[in-house]
This record gives C-alpha cells, sequence and structure tokens, in this order.
C-alpha cells in the first residue's frame, strides 16, 4: 500500500517539477526542501494534491515539514492518515 | 527539428499583454497586442493565460479591456508556470509540445525552458513579431527565410543552455540569487509603504501602516517599558537584474522575547525559496543574538495562505488559537533548525 502512495507521489512530483530528468533522479529519502522542490507555494500545491488524490484532510499541526520533507515521509503520513480517517468513520457509523 | 508550428500561446499577462501590475494599480494595454491576438485567432490559433495574481481581479480587467474572449482556459495563480502549461495542455487537449510561451520576465522564461524544454519561449519586447514566426504559421513553408533560420538557431542556442542543467536545484542555482538583509533608511520609506499595501499573498498580518509611522519605526527609538520594535528589509537580485527591495519584516524585542510581528514579500519573487530564505535569515539572528523565546505572528486575512505554508514549512508552530484580532502566535518547533535554501547567497547589512 505505502509504496503505491510513494509512486503516486513521485509520479506527481517529477512530473510537476523535474519532467525532464526522470523519476530514477527522485529517491524516496531525498530532501524536498533542498531540492528545491518544495516552498511556499509549491509546498501548499502538494497539501492540496494529496488531499484531493488520497482523499483525506490533513490538519493544520499536521502540516509540517516532517510530514511532507520526502517521498518516504509523505507516504507514511498520508497511510497513517488514512487509517486514521477510516477508523474515525467506523467510530461514527458504530455510534449511529 | 519537426512539428514546430503551435496551437497555442500563452499569454503572462503583467508587462506582457498590459503594460504595469494589475495588483498594483492601472494597468496599459500593449497597443500591439489586439492585432496579435487578432491575427493568431483567424489562423486558427487559440490563446491561453499562465499568469501570476488573482484570478478575479485579472479577469474583470480583461474583460474592461474586453478581451476576456479570445483566451481560454486562463490560469492565474500563484503556481509555477510550468505546472500551468502542463494544465492548459490537458485541458485544451493538445500537446505540451504545441505551446508558445510569452513573457517579459527573464526568470519566467528561463524557467519554462528549463522545466518544459518543448514550449517555444517568447521575450514579451518581441510581442509584435509574432504573427512573423514560423511558429505561428502553419500553412507558409518559406524554409529559407533568414527569420526562420534565426529562430532555429535561438532555438539550438535556448537547449544547450537548458543541458547544462541537472535538476531543478542546479537551475536555482545558476540564477546566482543575492538577498540582501539591511536595516532601511529615510530613502526606503516609500518602497516599504508600497510592499506593505501591495502585496498580499506573502503577507503575515495586512498590517497598514502611513509614512510617518514607518518613519518613527526607522528612529528605532528606545522607549523605557515597551518593547522595541525595528524595521529591516531584503533586497534581492540575480543573473537576469536587480529587483530591489522585495521583503520587509518588523521585529519586537524585548528583554525575553523576539517576536516577527509583520513580515511582507513581494508576490513577483513567490516560488524562489527567497521568502524562505529572508524568514531563516531573521529567525537565526534571533538566535544568534541570544533570544530563547521566538515567536511570529500570523493573522489569517482569507489571502494569504501562503504564508502560512512558508510558516509551518519553516518549522514554526501554532502555539495559540487565534486571539481576538485573529492572530495566531508561532513559536519554533524542532524543524526550525532546517537550513535556508542553498541557492540564495544572504548578505547580511548593519542589521
Amino acid at each position: 500500500m505505502t509504496e503505491s502512495i510513494a509512486q503516486v507521489l513521485r509520479t506527481y512530483l517529477v512530473e510537476t517539477y523535474l519532467p525532464h530528468t526522470g523519476s530514477a533522479t527522485l529517491r524516496d529519502d531525498e530532501d524536498l526542501f533542498d531540492t528545491g522542490i518544495l516552498d511556499s507555494a509549491s509546498a501548499l500545491a502538494l497539501l492540496f494534491f494529496v488531499e484531493e488524490r488520497f482523499d483525506i484532510s490533513v490538519p493544520d499541526d499536521d502540516f509540517l515539514p516532517e510530514n511532507f520533507a520526502s517521498i518516504a515521509a509523505a507516504s507514511t503520513y498520508i497511510g497513517n492518515r488514512q487509517m486514521f480517517e477510516a477508523q474515525q468513520e467506523q467510530v461514527s457509523e458504530g455510534g449511529a | 527539428m519537426t512539428a514546430t508550428t503551435r496551437k497555442c500561446l500563452v499569454w503572462d499577462l503583467d508587462n506582457t499583454l498590459w503594460d504595469g501590475i494589475c495588483l498594483e494599480g492601472d494597468v496599459c494595454l500593449r497597443p500591439e497586442a489586439p492585432a496579435v491576438l487578432q491575427t493568431l485567432d483567424q489562423r486558427g490559433i487559440l490563446h491561453s493565460i499562465a499568469s501570476r495574481g488573482e484570478e478575479q481581479v485579472a479577469l474583470r480587467q480583461l474583460e474592461d479591456f474586453g478581451l476576456d474572449q479570445w483566451f481560454l482556459t486562463p490560469h492565474i495563480n500563484w503556481l509555477p508556470k510550468p505546472v500551468n502549461l502542463a494544465a492548459i495542455a490537458s485541458k485544451l487537449g493538445i500537446g505540451i509540445d504545441s505551446l508558445a510561451f510569452i513573457d517579459d520576465d527573464p526568470f519566467e522564461r528561463e524557467h519554462m525552458s528549463f522545466m518544459r524544454p518543448e514550449v517555444l519561449v517568447l521575450d514579451a519586447a518581441d510581442l509584435a513579431d509574432i504573427p512573423d514566426l514560423p511558429a505561428f504559421n502553419p500553412e507558409a513553408i518559406t524554409a529559407e527565410s533568414a527569420r526562420r533560420r534565426n529562430f532555429y538557431q535561438e532555438d539550438t542556442t535556448r537547449r544547450s543552455v537548458e543541458s547544462s542543467y541537472g535538476n531543478r536545484q542546479a537551475f536555482l542555482a545558476g540564477c546566482h540569487m543575492k538577498l540582501t538583509v539591511r536595516s532601511p533608511g529615510e530613502m526606503d520609506i516609500p518602497r516599504i509603504r508600497e510592499l506593505m499595501s501591495r502585496t498580499h499573498q506573502l503577507n503575515t498580518t495586512g498590517l497598514q501602516l502611513d509614512e510617518t509611522r514607518i518613519g518613527e519605526l526607522l528612529a528605532d527609538r528606545e522607549i523605557p517599558g515597551k518593547p522595541r520594535q525595528s524595521l529591516i528589509v531584503a533586497d534581492l537580485s540575480d543573473r537576469f537584474g536587480i529587483y530591489g527591495t522585495v521583503g520587509v519584516a518588523i521585529v519586537e524585542t524585548d528583554r525575553r522575547r523576539w517576536q516577527l510581528k509583520y513580515l511582507a514579500m513581494s508576490c513577483r519573487i513567490l516560488g524562489r525559496g527567497v521568502e524562505s530564505a529572508f524568514l531563516k535569515t531573521l529567525l537565526e539572528r534571533a538566535r544568534l543574538d541570544g533570544h530563547t523565546r521566538i515567536e511570529a505572528a500570523l493573522r489569517d486575512t482569507g489571502r494569504n495562505g501562503s504564508m502560512r505554508s512558508l510558516y509551518q514549512m519553516s518549522g514554526l508552530v501554532a502555539r495559540n488559537q487565534a486571539h481576538g484580532d485573529g492572530t495566531v502566535v508561532f513559536t519554533a518547533g524542532p524543524a526550525a533548525s532546517r537550513r535556508p535554501p542553498a541557492w540564495v547567497e544572504v548578505q547580511c547589512e548593519s542589521f
């Protein structure tokens, strides 16, 4: 599951910011700030992409560099968030 | 090279379609523009827009000029222009290699050539010549024309420049951006006021000060019992030219606390890491000065989402819920020690 999230993110980042360098140039652990990919505007664009593509809502408190600084970090965060939101849904359904 | 005719010309707006900057006051349509729009349209070439700015403001301006009907799927926002070009190509259902892009800013042009080498990139200074370019003459096959040869030659030069860049980081490094962070003087007052009133995206609180109040801050008087407030500005230059003063900050200090009361940066430089370099420099200086309680204020103005993103991506963490006036105080979290972008060289002068 985590692998496919990473692939989606890599495709998005490479297509958007590194179109002719090839996906091999962006490693999972590569720092997206140091590589010039993420800054205040593109981080916001990534946030919108992630929320729409993975159908999650990222709370302000989670919009942190440690959660989005690399493909690996973002994949872990997104995976956890999806699980958390699924549990929340079950809880609210159970209560209804 | 084959297939050089273009199906769509994508326009920048400020200082390209019109002279002046839409968000900063009156603009004046470039006299050559209507003829170019019409001529290309008659040849079946589409027009679109990739421009920085506020969509509603720019669309209203286009309507005022009676030009809105010419443009399909305009993209007016704060994203990198290569991203917008890809979106336009996909919306129109044509290849990105059938787009041409016209812009006055050499940074934007080079950025496009680097990110999307298949796009034909044009200088706004050459607007009047556009209908003559082979790329916009699908029928005319005048292979021997000098103009066409020139065009191919230019294209070859451009491509060799591109291939010397390895990645985006290298592109940014190749721009040789220099940010000078300094204490302003009297002569900076008009520009400071202009930045405060005209920037909305990268603006922490929307604070407005008149020139008298800015002058008082410049005097930097210490009033006993009151925290001291000082002004700091940042000037930018790169290998394409000098941008002048692009950032202004107000810092409040007392014995216990350092707080960034206000920060604004010109939207024209958004997306190059410059805003991050300025913020990092200020935070780093606070640390070097021995302050342990480092804070930064932010008020949601409905338009400054980029600034909140900058804060959070710089490792600042919201410490409280909004105060009565909507101000949230951020403090430096564990990630605040991240390095500033390596491609922006920062020089500090007397601040």
